[in-house]
């Protein structure tokens, strides 16, 4: 069995905008399924830090919410990247790029490198 | 800016408490509900499938707190929680709260007053429109650290040509005024003042008017002047009709012009208030010695209001360029003379030097108090969080955080201190009133200082409770959250409070020492007020002093002297007088002794080899009236007259100085044109402090002064009464206005209450360290008292097992005595070694008694240890007393 790590913390908010950016709006249950699909099934998500979680982007502006009807026809609540959240995402992404790329320098240098 | 708009929702959503639980529990069924759906389409049967969508969901009540998190400011809202817990504790625990909240108001209000009277004293501006803008300025002369007044005509330059003042004005404050009133003569303290003092001021009369810019040009033309609300109220009737009629004042007929606005005394903080004042033209009425408008006669104080936007140091160095110029043109008068130009504010700068040891002292003394107090509830909090362990492990165990509950712990003891700081506020009002007794009156006089609380004072206050609640609170949370959950729901009491328990014992070792160094303080203080009474031989409280002073109303000195005469012979006539002798001063410490040279006959040729000493007048059976002291020879008598040959009585240290192998009696000095024989070798007569030694003084006859100077008309005479001073002075006043009703007679009390007023500070210093080192010992016994009896009861169950297993109860109540004689002991040790430091930051309140004195060091903390042993035996006596049946089977 393969081992399921906990969200780093911080990431999970760039998870859901970037999840949001790609699959259009979605309701809580279907954002925390298809996070954890993309994952590899790797990631656990807690309903605990993810509602919480999702209020706070409502609260900050970047998403917004409505209720309307699911795919098998039972009504929930489904949200939706606004015009802030698309610039957050792009912010937050160039800046993990920048992390990424920044640590992967240090995984990839050999003592003869710096000789 | 995305923060700021998720602080403005949270914001709203607290205050209005508007709480979307619907759309979270929403959320979450609809969650399980779609979860569900996808275990039965992967062929669960629907229960089943509900029922593993609900696990993996998860406890619903955890989720729903930090969803509102979110929403609110957890933080705000739990600080409110906890204290609505902490409210509801308290009420809980009524005797606890109390003990607690008593303890930190006692700490809290002392320290309180201290800085009250600090604030009075270093820091109140005076009672007038924008006050922070008035200055004062004073003389300075190079190399000495003394305040000076200044010359009037140095003034009138200053006010010509100083540019950093939108107003500068001359006051001369402390000029005694006899005022005849419809019920009769009142001695009050009266001010010279410039025409532009009142406006300067920016004050409004609340009758009448005040002064002209005419009224003080011209010496003698405008006899005018204004009252105090408070005389004309008291010795006027408050009679409107007073504008415009004639008051004598010293001897002078005065036009009332205007009444001052009520409250108003003057702008001397600290000294007798003035309540009348007349313009510099009439100088010669408030002050008689010299010419109040010459150059060489410095009696004036400035004050100004600095222009717009000068601040004091612009106006200091303007200053400086001005009296540079004023030495430059008159070397003779105003050489190495600068001016000071500082703040109005508290009393004069002079008397705040001497002030400020004392209340430094005693805010040193209620911080000491403070630190008794907080250790006190410190440990009362540690005790109680041991108590409450199973309540903590409780929480914790479901899922209270350490955090969480050392915020909770924490709002307890603050709302404990703030609970405390309000009844502070009592505790602070009442000891401002003992202050006020002590800084606020001089002979019985209310002095003008208003000591009453400041609200800055009280915001201080406020703002040390708040450090106080969490300096005590902050160890016992600490030590509450850290234990494991299990450990302390299961081990109910055993040895696990072995740690605990060192920390408050640790705690009331300070206590006891901290009691020990106010104790021992207060001991030497109250031995040191002993000896001040006792004064160096003689009982203070047989003398009455009573000034006479007909050079206030102009007498010639025949006239003047006829009286004085008068009055010794008609004192010494009354029944229970036993002898009366003039002088100039009371033979106390601080009053002004002129230093003179005194040459040997044997060094007549050679006036360099002069020894200067203190000299000071007093009349024939002087030190009769003080009750002896003649160590050889006489002291003066009738025979030494006016006319008769010049004599002179010495100290013995001043005879030692001048004829170290003995001899002194018969020989001659030279003092001045006078040469005169020593007569009598007296007692040193000095109240000295631990630091001083002491002074050389000559004695000189109060009939042979310098006849020319009107000085010599007036007299402090001296009446030795037999039994209490204080209750023939009546009569004597009323003998002395008898003889002549016009000559002022003021100061009318008893060497033993002159002696309580010039030793201010002392007093003050005893009786509030007498207060705080009772205090302090209450405190450390019933701390000591309550953490023993506390161990006891912790440890029931270990003694009982000792008790079973063969310790005899003898054994018990050794083991219990023992902890709590050790200590004591620490404590003891400890203060006492705090002493020696604490010793010579006492020594110059201390007279007559050493620093290292036994007897005042060592009786407060014997009694400490007496008491502190009562509080051991009792707690020891209850762990003897255990019955070990009983104890284990309750267990």
């Amino acid at each position: 069995m393969k081992k399921k790590t906990d969200v780093r913390h911080g990431t999970l908010a760039l998870m859901v905008l970037k999840t949001l950016d790609v699959l259009g709006p979605l309701h809580g249950y279907g954002l925390a399924r298809r996070i954890e699909q993309i994952s590899g099934d790797l990631l656990t998500l807690n309903t605990g830090t993810l509602y919480p979680l999702l209020l706070r982007l409502e609260q900050e502006g970047a998403i917004a919410s409505e209720r309307g009807p699911s795919e098998n026809n039972r009504s929930a609540r489904f949200y939706r990247l606004t015009s802030v959240g698309r610039k957050q995402l792009q912010s937050e992404t160039r800046e993990w790029e920048r992390t990424a790329a920044l640590i992967d320098r240090f995984f990839v240098v050999k003592p003869q490198d710096l000789t | 800016m995305r923060r700021l708009r998720r602080f403005l929702v949270r914001l709203t959503t607290s205050a209005t408490r508007r709480r979307d639980e619907q759309r979270l529990r929403e959320e979450i069924e609809d969650h399980i509900t779609l979860q569900a759906d996808e275990n039965v389409r992967a062929g669960m049967p629907p229960a089943e499938a509900r029922r593993q969508a609900i696990l993996k969901v998860g406890v619903g009540e955890a989720i729903r707190e930090d969803y509102r998190d979110e929403q609110g400011l957890p933080f705000l809202e739990y600080l409110l929680q906890d204290a609505r817990i902490a409210m509801r504790r308290m009420r809980q625990a009524p005797a606890f709260s109390a003990a607690a909240i008593g303890i930190l108001a006692l700490g809290l209000g002392l320290i309180s007053a201290v800085l009250s009277l600090a604030y009075a004293l270093f820091l109140r501006p005076l009672p007038i429109e924008d006050a922070s803008r008035v200055v004062v300025v004073d003389q300075r002369i190079a190399g000495d650290a003394r305040r000076f007044p200044l010359a009037y005509p140095d003034y009138i330059y200053y006010r010509d040509h100083a540019r950093a003042f939108a107003e500068l004005a001359a006051h001369y404050s402390t000029s005694p005024m006899n005022v005849v009133t419809p019920d009769g003569p009142a001695n009050v303290m009266g001010s010279v003042v410039t025409a532009n003092y009142f406006s300067l001021l920016r004050l409004q009369p609340a009758l009448g008017r005040f002064f002209s810019a005419e009224e003080d040009r011209v010496p003698g033309r405008n006899p005018v002047a204004v009252l105090s609300h408070d005389l004309w109220q008291t010795r006027f009737g408050g009679n409107t009709g007073i504008l415009g009629t004639a008051v004598n004042i010293n001897g002078t007929a005065f036009t009332v012009i205007g009444i001052a606005p009520d409250q108003f005394h003057g702008i001397l903080t600290g000294l007798p208030p003035n309540d009348v004042w007349i313009p510099t033209g009439m100088f010669g009425i408030g002050y008689r010695y010299c010419d109040g408008l010459a150059r060489g006669c410095r009696i004036v104080g400035l004050v100004g209001r600095l222009a717009e936007k000068i601040s004091i140091q612009e106006a200091q160095s303007e200053m400086d360029v001005l009296a540079g110029q004023l030495e430059f043109t008159f070397p003779a008068t105003n050489r190495d003379r600068g001016v000071e130009v500082r703040a109005a504010r508290g009393v004069r700068i002079d008397e705040q030097t001497q002030d400020v040891a004392v209340v430094a002292l005693l805010a040193g003394a209620a911080a000491l108090v403070l630190l008794i107090a907080s250790a006190n509830v410190a440990g009362l909090l540690l005790a109680r969080g041991l108590r409450r362990r199973k309540e903590i492990a409780i929480r914790l165990a479901l899922g209270a955080s350490r955090g969480r509950l050392i915020r909770l712990l924490l709002v307890e003891s603050l709302v404990l201190a703030m609970a405390g700081a309000v009844a502070g506020v009592v505790v602070a009002i009442w000891s401002t009133g003992v202050l006020r007794g002590f800084f606020g009156v001089t002979s019985g006089r209310a002095l003008n200082l208003d000591l009453s609380l400041d609200p800055r004072v009280v915001l201080a206050g406020i703002g040390l409770a708040l450090l106080t609640g969490v300096l005590t609170g902050i160890t016992p949370a600490l030590q509450g959250t850290r234990s494991d959950a299990v450990g302390a729901l299961k081990a109910e009491t055993a040895g696990a409070g072995m740690r605990r328990s060192t920390l408050r014992e640790g705690l009331i070792v300070v206590q006891v020492a901290t009691s020990v160094v106010l104790l021992a303080s207060s001991g030497l203080l109250v031995r040191s007020f002993f000896m001040l009474h006792r004064g160096p031989g003689f009982d203070p409280n047989a003398v009455a002093v009573v000034r006479f002073r007909p050079s206030l109303v102009g007498y010639t000195n025949e006239r003047a002297w006829a009286f004085q005469r008068a009055v010794i012979q008609r004192l010494e006539a009354l029944p229970g007088v036993v002898a009366a002798s003039p002088a100039v001063v009371p033979p106390l410490p601080g009053w002004g002794r002129p230093v003179r040279a005194i040459l040997l006959d044997a060094d007549s040729g050679d006036p360099s080899r002069a020894f200067r000493a203190a000299t000071t007048f007093v009349g024939p059976r002087y030190f009769t009236v003080l009750g002896g002291g003649v160590v050889q020879g006489r002291e003066f008598d009738d025979r030494d007259t006016p006319e008769g040959s010049r004599v002179v009585l010495m100290n013995e240290t001043l005879a030692r100085r001048l004829w170290p192998n003995g001899g002194a009696l018969g020989s001659f000095v030279t003092i001045g044109a006078d040469h005169c024989e020593v007569v009598g070798i007296v007692r040193d007569l000095q109240w000295l402090s631990a630091l001083e030694t002491p002074e050389p003084i000559a004695y000189l006859n109060y009939w042979q002064q310098d006849r020319t100077n009107t000085w010599s008309q007036d007299s402090r005479t001296h009446v030795r009464v037999s039994g209490g001073a204080a209750a023939m002075l009546p009569e004597i006043q009323r003998a002395a206005a008898a003889l002549d009703p016009d000559v002022p007679i003021s100061e009318g009390q008893s060497l033993g209450s002159q002696l309580d007023v010039q030793f201010t500070a002392v007093r003050a210093a005893r009786t509030m360290l007498v207060v705080f080192g009772g205090l302090a010992l209450v405190l450390s016994t019933i701390g000591l008292y309550a953490a023993l009896a506390f161990a006891v009861g912790q440890r029931t169950r270990e003694i009982a097992v000792r008790m079973a297993l063969g310790a005899s109860r003898t054994d018990v109540g050794r083991l219990v005595f023992r902890r709590g004689a050790a200590i004591l002991a620490i404590g003891a040790v400890g203060g006492l070694a705090a002493c020696s430091v604490a010793g010579p930051l006492l020594a110059h309140l201390l007279y007559g008694v050493s620093p290292r004195d036994p007897l005042g060091l060592l009786t407060g903390p014997v009694v400490l240890g007496a008491i502190a042993l009562l509080a051991i035996w009792l707690p020891a006596r209850r762990a003897m007393a255990v019955d070990p049946m009983t104890a284990l089977r309750s267990e």
